[in-house]
């Protein structure tokens, strides 16, 4: 793909949001550039394994990120706000105000970073698969079907209209659904209003303030991957406390632009009951290896070989620490 | 030798250079043995049983039940769980195959483990799941570091 396909393309999802381009790659860009820069709302449901919960969300999109309003209507209640990359839980049964910076937490429809297409049509062929229909429209089912053995297939079904992702589906290689975002309803209206963006939690002057994440800057990062399987790169690194754990854990977040693996390291001394090895539960693997006296879980929603070579490569900055 | 190395990283003996070696060399043809091995390891994990465990290995594994065949836990519902018990004493096996080929001399074998299918919210491989997913069940997070509320 040249260069100059993709300034088009990236031109020609900005200019006309009508007319779905015949071009795979070009309309799975167009999905991801709605997704931001659309606004919306609507009710969503998200499945993996035995769990699953309904969202409601509003998203005024605009090209720096855009702010999106989501609230839990299943399961404990929850606000979430998120402006760019700084996101606000608002959690009133225990009265608890937590703000992040570059969360982790994934935001349907918002899957793919547009910035991020050009990777991910590295990694998996972009094909168009039939049409559905999902929360009472059409939609045009894309497939991403990986290039290798890293990563796991994906089909988005994507409205034609206003190009929205309506529906994403993580699939194995049994072809089993790992996992599934889809809206049961969504609406394009001309204008979101600001107050719908707003937490409705009113004052929470009194609740507690609470930030669980620190950023670490990579390249004063203690650990580091002397080689990732292809396409896939560091997104963020945090240090955070876990239930039961009495040193904080540094979680790295890696992707390929599609799905993300974490990787947590932490003490020996934190004692999680984990061995090394493989697991599975819930659709998600697991693997788990002593690294000195550190103890390194690797999870995501990738191959096992992967979580294992992610695993495998992560190495300590001399001395060990 | 190559699947000497996948037994290593598998069992988390392999240090940062040899991880990286094998890494760069696991799209030689030669390693594409091992590298079904380590496929086959995923499939049996995910309950894809097959037939692939021999003969040999199940001698093996009830000879070793302490060491290689998880306790099934009293009263504990697997179905729906992903992964039955008969499934994870496969994927020990097959671990344990892949060990037992390049280590039994030294007995290093017993140092592998497998997490056992447990109920949803009982393992603890369900705290870095929801980490991971930023699910909101269980956001009642520790936090690493408090900011006491100016407004």
């Amino acid at each position: 793909m040249s260069r100059l396909f993709w300034l088009l393309a990236l031109a020609g999802g900005l200019a006309h949001a009508d007319a779905p381009p015949a071009e795979p790659t070009d309309m799975l860009l167009r999905a991801a550039i709605a997704a931001r820069e659309a606004s919306y709302h609507g009710t969503y449901s998200y499945t993996r394994g035995d769990f699953s919960e309904t969202t409601r969300v509003t998203h005024h999109g605009d090209p720096g990120g855009g702010v999106g309003h989501f609230e839990t209507l299943s399961g404990k209640p929850r606000e979430i706000v998120r402006v760019g990359h700084d996101v606000t839980w608002y959690m009133p049964d225990s009265r608890v105000v937590r703000t992040e910076r570059q969360s982790y937490r994934r935001f349907f429809p918002e899957l793919i970073p547009p910035e991020r297409v050009k990777t991910v049509a590295q990694f998996y062929e972009v094909s168009r698969s039939g049409s559905d229909r999902v929360a009472g429209m059409d939609c045009i089912n894309l497939l991403l079907t990986p290039k290798d053995s890293f990563r796991y297939r994906q089909s988005i079904c994507v409205e034609p209209r206003s190009m929205l992702p309506l529906r994403a589906i993580t699939f194995n290689e049994r072809q089993d659904r790992l996992e599934a975002f889809a809206f049961t309803s969504v609406e394009v209206p001309a204008r979101i209003e600001a107050t719908s963006l707003r937490s409705r939690a009113g004052d929470v002057s009194t609740w507690t303030h609470e930030s669980t994440a620190q950023n670490i800057d990579p390249a004063a990062s203690n650990w580091f991957f002397r080689e990732l399987p292809a396409g896939f790169a560091v997104v963020s690194e945090t240090q955070r406390g876990m239930p039961g754990r009495p040193a904080p854990v540094i979680h790295k977040v890696l992707s390929d632009g599609m799905v993300w693996v974490s990787v947590f390291i932490e003490p020996l001394s934190n004692a999680p009951a984990m061995g090394r090895g493989l697991s599975q539960q819930g659709g998600a693997s697991t693997y788990s290896r002593p690294v000195g006296n550190h103890h390194v879980t690797v999870v995501g929603l990738v191959p096992v070989p992967t979580l294992v070579l992610i695993g495998g490569a992560l190495t300590p900055r001399s001395p060990q620490p | 030798m190559k699947k000497e190395r996948i037994s290593e990283l598998m069992d988390g003996e392999l240090d940062g250079l040899q991880a990286d070696l094998l890494l760069r060399r696991m799209n030689d043809g030669d390693a594409r043995a091992s590298w079904e091995a380590y496929h086959l390891i995923g499939d049996v994990l995910r309950g894809d049983l097959g037939c692939q465990v021999s003969g040999r290995v199940s001698a093996r594994l009830a000879a070793e039940p302490t060491v290689l065949a998880p306790r099934p836990l009293a009263g504990v519902q697997t179905r729906g769980l992903g992964m039955s018990i008969a499934a994870s004493v496969a994927a020990v096996a097959v671990v344990g195959y892949l060990a037992m080929n390049t280590s039994a001399e030294s007995g290093r074998y017993d140092t592998l483990q497998q997490a056992q299918a447990t109920p949803a919210g009982a393992s603890p491989v369900e705290d870095y799941l929801a980490l991971h997913h930023g699910e909101v069940r269980n956001v009642a997070f520790e936090p690493a570091y408090r900011v006491e509320s100016s407004r």
